[in-house]
């Protein structure tokens, strides 16, 4: 080491060493000149496909509207503790259309009507979700944490060739690792499509009626997004450190689970008629 | 002359679950050449001793750039027409330090029982050592005439020079998936660094952080933003160190709960000539931000086919 150098280090500023903080170093209440760039918590991205083909037209698309809305408030409780939620809405007719430009903090969130027209391009949404859920695109937020959730919801079968563009999405890591959820609106809806999207039967749902569709949005809206802002580096049964494809396949059993009894609760509480809801 | 300043704080989780921090940082300040840097031990299973990993190759990078500065006339003279072939050589040689440290930690203190027991032997057996002690590496290096960083796994370099902007000068080379999977313990570790090295530009502030910081961060504006506010504040070390303490403890305790480190060199002489251009740069970065979230709030129903890929 050279001299100055060495004469140099006794001024040292500071060392690594993990010095006990003060208590007043704790009072984060005062000013700060760094608070203008302000702390992101560990952040999680909500994907909505919706479908607004035609067939969506009408009182489908009206009580979607409105749980939609009522369930942006009850997603931002679920950031309040410690995730930072953020929302991207990707809409599917006969063209693929994202409600904003990037996913918006559910803070600043404000729900934008749809309307139903045109055919289904699921394929073409699968296609452009595919696309976007990269770092170098709607995911590049530093503070992201957490694999995305996914969640669909349509009426009918895919116009278009929705294998190609789900083989697209299945090649895709955030999907992957994602936590995905369906929901079949109407009697037209095709569970074993949906269970493709999802991977599995269990985190597909049905509803039938107004009512049904606004339990099941918020139900698996909100769950999926409890679940997904969970942190599981561990198993609490084995003290073991989980691999991202244990995390995502504990998270993904979990959600199920959770879906599957909230569905059979509801069978034993209210049933409803398939064809008197629409 | 150059100053430094360099602080590890451990991350919420880590108190939360009893850990020691994983994190350690070191400065080096001085008149021809100052250094900084920071490196984020791995923490997970196989990586039981990294906290002593990130110790060693904060220590390694300091003695190895000492070494080469020994002949400090000589460095400065050289390093510019070299600078690649130089860099690399360094790279090589905390490697090697790092190595020679962890061996000696080894041999001082075998693996235990307790250590042991978490594994079965198969699982064991298939962790080499130097994974025991499994770090990243980031370091920044301000010097007469030149500036440069050197960097092995995720982490973040910043740079403010004469012109009051933020920017982040390392270029990832796609081949080493610096910000995936690189350590210090991959064999062959020094094929995995990236680095920059950036002459005729008169520095301000150099910043080295381990990710903890980044991630506390809703986009990449706002953290570069953020070192523009940090370099205002040179101006007074000793406010700059309480500031900045009790910021990355704020965003450790309130952001992702990881360990943070920031470390940095800054040229005292420039900070303050420079003052009042970091101050306009910050009242401009604060209207960019109201515009870009404005803009973005406002942009609504965007058709898939018009959105550039």
């Amino acid at each position: 080491m050279s001299k100055k150098n060495n004469d140099a280090a006794e001024k040292e500023i500071t060392t690594a060493a993990q010095a006990d903080l003060d208590d007043d170093l704790l009072d984060f209440d005062d000013d700060d000149p760094l608070s203008a760039t302000s702390v992101s918590k560990k952040s999680l991205v909500i994907f909505f496909l919706i479908d607004t083909s035609g067939s969506m037209r009408g009182k489908k698309i009206g009580e979607l509207n409105t749980v939609m809305e009522e369930l942006i408030p009850e997603i931002r409780r679920v950031g309040e503790a410690d995730t930072d939620v953020k929302v991207a809405v990707l809409t599917f007719s006969t063209d693929v259309t994202w409600m904003y430009s990037e996913p918006i903090s559910i803070e600043d969130f404000e729900w934008s009507r749809l309307r139903a027209d045109g055919v289904t391009s699921m394929g073409e949404a699968f296609k452009e979700l595919s696309s976007r859920m990269s770092r170098n695109s709607y995911l590049n937020s530093p503070s992201l944490s957490f694999a995305p959730v996914i969640f669909l919801m349509t009426d009918g079968y895919p116009s278009d060739d929705y294998k190609a563009g789900l083989e697209a999405l299945q090649a895709n890591s955030w999907y992957k690792f994602g936590l995905k959820a369906a929901l079949g609106i109407g009697s037209e809806a095709n569970d074993d499509m949906l269970a493709e999207f999802t991977g599995t039967k269990d985190t597909v749902v049905h509803a039938y009626s107004g009512g049904q569709l606004a339990q099941m949005i918020k139900v698996v809206a909100v769950t999926a997004s409890q679940i997904g802002s969970k942190s599981m580096t561990l198993s609490d049964e084995t003290n073991e450190e989980l691999g991202a494809e244990d995390v995502f396949a504990a998270k993904q059993k979990l959600l199920g689970q959770q879906i599957q009894e909230f569905i059979n609760n509801q069978d034993e509480a209210d049933t409803v008629s398939f064809d008197t809801g629409w | 002359m150059f100053n430094a300043f360099s602080h590890s704080v451990r991350g919420a989780s880590h108190e939360k679950r009893d850990l020691v921090c994983q994190d350690a940082s070191s400065c080096r300040p001085g008149d021809r050449y100052a250094v900084a840097v920071v490196a984020d031990g791995h923490g997970s299973k196989k990586h039981f001793r990294s906290n002593f990993g990130s110790q060693f190759a904060v220590e390694a990078t300091l003695e190895t750039i000492d070494r080469f500065y020994e002949d400090a006339d000589s460095f400065e003279q050289e390093f510019p027409k070299n600078h690649k072939m130089v860099i690399k050589n360094i790279e090589k040689q905390i490697i090697s330090v790092w190595n020679e440290k962890v061996k000696a930690h080894l041999e001082a203190n075998p693996v235990t029982v307790a250590e042991k027991k978490v594994f079965s032997d198969k699982e064991f057996a298939d962790i080499s050592p130097e994974s025991y002690y499994g770090t990243t590496l980031v370091a920044a290096v301000a010097g007469k005439g030149y500036t440069f960083g050197i960097q092995i796994g995720d982490g973040s370099l910043v740079a403010i020079f004469e012109d009051g902007r933020a920017v982040e000068p390392m270029n990832y080379d796609e081949s080493a998936p610096a910000n995936v999977t690189s350590s210090m313990c991959n064999a062959n570790a020094s094929g995995y660094f990236n680095s920059f090295y950036v002459e005729g530009r008169k520095l301000i502030a150099l910043f080295a952080s381990t990710d903890g910081l980044y991630t506390t961060f809703a986009n990449e504006h706002d953290f570069q933003d953020y070192h523009v506010i940090l370099a205002s504040k040179l101006d007074d070390i000793e406010t700059f160190k309480q500031i900045a303490v009790k910021n990355i403890t704020k965003r450790s305790r309130f952001g992702t709960e990881d360990d943070i480190s920031l470390s940095c060199v800054f040229d005292e002489e420039m900070v303050k000539a420079n003052i009042d251009l970091l101050k306009e740069t910050i009242e401009s970065n604060k209207k960019k931000a109201a515009e870009r979230k404005s803009e973005l709030l406002s942009k609504k129903n965007i058709k898939a086919a018009m959105q550039d890929d």
